[in-house]
């Protein structure tokens, strides 16, 4: 008796399509799950989501420091990447295809691609919503340095997520991604003559860009200033 | 008790899936997805496509956009820029669009990128824009400015132009690179300098062939029946290209006879005009600030009637379509030169200096041949200008300020 009871709880809530309401899904709803699930990408070798580097509130949560903007506002913004992109779409798939190693561009109407439209739309309650800049630092060059405490700070919103701990890597995202600032000890021979700190800098700056490589995406003069830039290398002791 | 425990990872199981509240179960799309938006990712900024009236396009080489202007707001008030769009394969980086051509229907035009940008980025990993990755050619839907095609190509793209029919494109490498780098391994062979003519299919934006012309060559034109291309070439000569041979064959041609070489070359030939009536190449070579005429008959130049004395290097001009008058912008003073190409004589100029015009670097005319349009490069750190010249009134009459180094200007659709 108590099994067919218990049975009978797990088989209603199944039935029940687990959320207590038997309706139809609405698309903007399953767009929030894609939204946070890495496997909206069929790469074996991607971790990232859209989460990983977009917040999706008016501001950023406290303690976090993203390479994206907030895509709370962001469907009307009527360009992005800094102008450009002007179709939402492409917007997407360019961090779809470079970031979350997409083997090939979502479909302007396939279900994932419509249900991720109708959750960013869900997010952006205005019509008006105006672009935001983007402005790319082209030349990697050093920067002043600031002190430890904020670099911790910077490093716990910025970079842990995907690298993990410092020195250990524990809890990294990925295996991908390199243990800082342990990854610099090769610096010296791959790049004579440069300071490692400079590395590290053209790879915040340019991410997998500007010949760099890799699957890191780029912090913009708007997402991380200079000066936290400097207080990071300080934490790293670079 | 083990039948008793045989049903809890089913429980687990839905309870896991339910944890959050969610509907949905992985990221499969569920079978009853509602859609609230029926026509989804909506254009973010939304361009008029261009109209009967026809279209002007600039590339704006160091800004990575295209500048749109309507054409029959030429001569008017209206002659202002319409929008400025993105143009390029990546957001990220500068691309350097360079030169543009346009499909007879006016449904597609092509942009080479150049991937050369002076000041496109430095690092460890080195410095961006210098020419040395290999360039494209994207095809870009006129209506909606979207690209819908690309085909990788050498590095250094220059001119592209499009076949009367619009299906084949025919664009050069200017790989003056290509050139100072084997200079710098003592090579002297000019065969191994020569950069590549990409004929492309434009309908599948694939290389049907890439056919050794000379070193760093430039401008591009077809001969009226497009059995003939002809080329400029940095190293002192104009390459005939004989496009109904399999492989193209080419012959190369000095532009005078008191030539330099690819590495010192005394005229540096850069753009190429021809006569829509004789046929004839009128190459404008930079070096030595002449116009050189090759006849398409005798494949042969004809000093006599080289256009000299130009105050600074020639570019790429236009001519009338009786062929009676060319007009030929060149650098230094900046001025729109009329001449006429039975004699070469220079019969007058424009001043385009005075209406901030910095670099002139190509006019095309109107299809009612009334204006000359001019586009300059500016300073290459401010914006670039394109000029509406009244060509009967000999003046400026609009002036138009668009994106950083504009380096074309061509016509989309357009009807006299």
């Amino acid at each position: 008796m108590r099994l067919a009871g218990w049975t009978a709880v797990a088989l209603a809530a199944f039935a029940a399509g687990c959320g207590g309401d038997d309706g139809p899904v609405s698309a903007a709803e399953y767009g929030e799950v894609l939204f946070n699930d890495a496997r909206l990408s069929e790469s074996t070798f991607n971790r990232f989501s859209c989460a990983t580097c977009h917040a999706t509130t008016p501001t950023p949560p406290a303690g976090r420091l993203d390479s994206g903007y907030t895509l709370y506002d962001s469907a009307f913004r009527g360009s992005w990447w800094g102008g450009y992109e002007t179709r939402l779409l492409d917007a997407v798939n360019f961090c779809y295809v470079n970031f979350m190693r997409g083997v090939a561009p979502l479909t302007e109407d396939s279900p994932q691609s419509r249900a991720l439209y109708e959750y960013l739309v869900s997010i952006s309650p205005s019509r008006d919503a105006k672009p935001l800049p983007f402005t790319v630092v082209k030349d990697a060059t050093e920067v002043a340095r600031g002190s430890r405490a904020r670099g911790q700070e910077v490093y716990r919103a910025a970079c842990q997520g995907c690298h993990g701990e410092p020195h250990t890597g524990a809890g990294r995202l990925t295996e991908l991604a390199s243990v800082l600032p342990e990854v610099t000890a090769d610096y010296g021979e791959l790049f004579p003559g440069v300071p490692p700190s400079v590395v590290v800098i053209e790879k915040v700056r340019h991410g997998q860009f500007f010949g760099v490589g890799g699957n890191m995406p780029l912090y913009s003069a708007e997402a991380l200033s200079d000066a936290d830039l400097g207080a990071l290398l300080t934490f790293l002791e670079l | 008790m083990r039948r008793r425990r045989a049903w809890v990872p089913a429980l687990v199981l839905a309870l896991a899936a339910c944890s959050d509240g969610s509907k949905v179960d992985g990221v499969e799309p569920p079978e009853d997805l509602e859609y609230a938006h029926p026509e989804p990712w909506v254009e973010g900024t939304f361009i008029p496509p261009p109209g009967p009236g026809g279209r002007i396009l600039i590339t704006n080489s160091l800004d990575d956009t295209l500048s749109l202007i309507e054409l029959d707001t030429v001569g008017t008030p209206g002659f202002k820029e319409l929008a400025r769009v993105p143009v390029g394969l990546n957001p990220v980086e500068l691309e350097g669009p360079h030169h543009t051509a346009v499909s007879p229907a006016g449904d597609f035009f092509y942009v080479g990128i150049s991937n050369y940008v002076p000041g496109g980025g430095s690092g460890p990993h080195g410095t961006h824009g210098t020419g040395s990755e290999d360039g494209y050619c994207l095809k870009l839907d006129a209506r909606t400015h979207r690209l819908v095609g690309s085909v990788r190509v050498d590095p250094n793209p220059g001119d592209v132009i499009a076949s009367r029919d619009g299906l084949t494109l025919y664009q050069t490498h200017f790989d003056t690179l290509k050139i100072a780098e084997l200079a710098r391994q003592g090579i002297t062979d000019e065969r191994r300098m020569d950069a590549r003519l990409a004929i492309i299919d434009a309908a599948t934006m694939s290389r049907k062939a890439m056919v050794d012309v000379c070193p760093a060559p430039h401008a591009v034109r077809l001969s009226r029946d497009e059995r003939t291309a002809y080329v400029a070439c940095w190293s002192d000569e104009v390459a005939i290209v004989d496009l109904t041979a399999n492989p193209p064959g080419v012959q190369r041609v000095k532009v005078s006879a008191n030539v330099g070489t690819a590495v010192n070359p005394r005229h540096a030939p850069y753009a190429l005009t021809l006569s829509p009536t004789t046929g004839e190449a009128w190459v404008s070579s930079t070096a030595s600030r002449q116009v050189q005429v090759l006849n398409p008959i005798t494949r042969a130049m004809d000093p006599a009637r080289t256009v000299q004395g130009l105050r600074g290097p020639p570019m790429f001009g236009a001519f009338t379509s009786d062929g009676r008058t060319l007009y030929m912008p060149y650098q230094l003073v900046d001025a729109l030169a009329v001449i006429d190409p039975a004699t070469g004589l220079v019969l007058r100029e424009v001043d385009l200096a005075s209406a901030g015009c910095v670099n002139a670097h190509q006019v095309e005319l109107t299809p009612d041949e009334r204006y000359g349009l001019v586009v300059c490069e500016g300073d290459h750190q401010g914006p670039g200008t394109l000029h509406a010249v009244d060509l009967a009134e000999g003046a400026v009459v609009g002036t138009v300020r668009v994106g950083l180094f504009p380096d074309s200007v061509s016509i989309l659709g357009g009807r006299p």
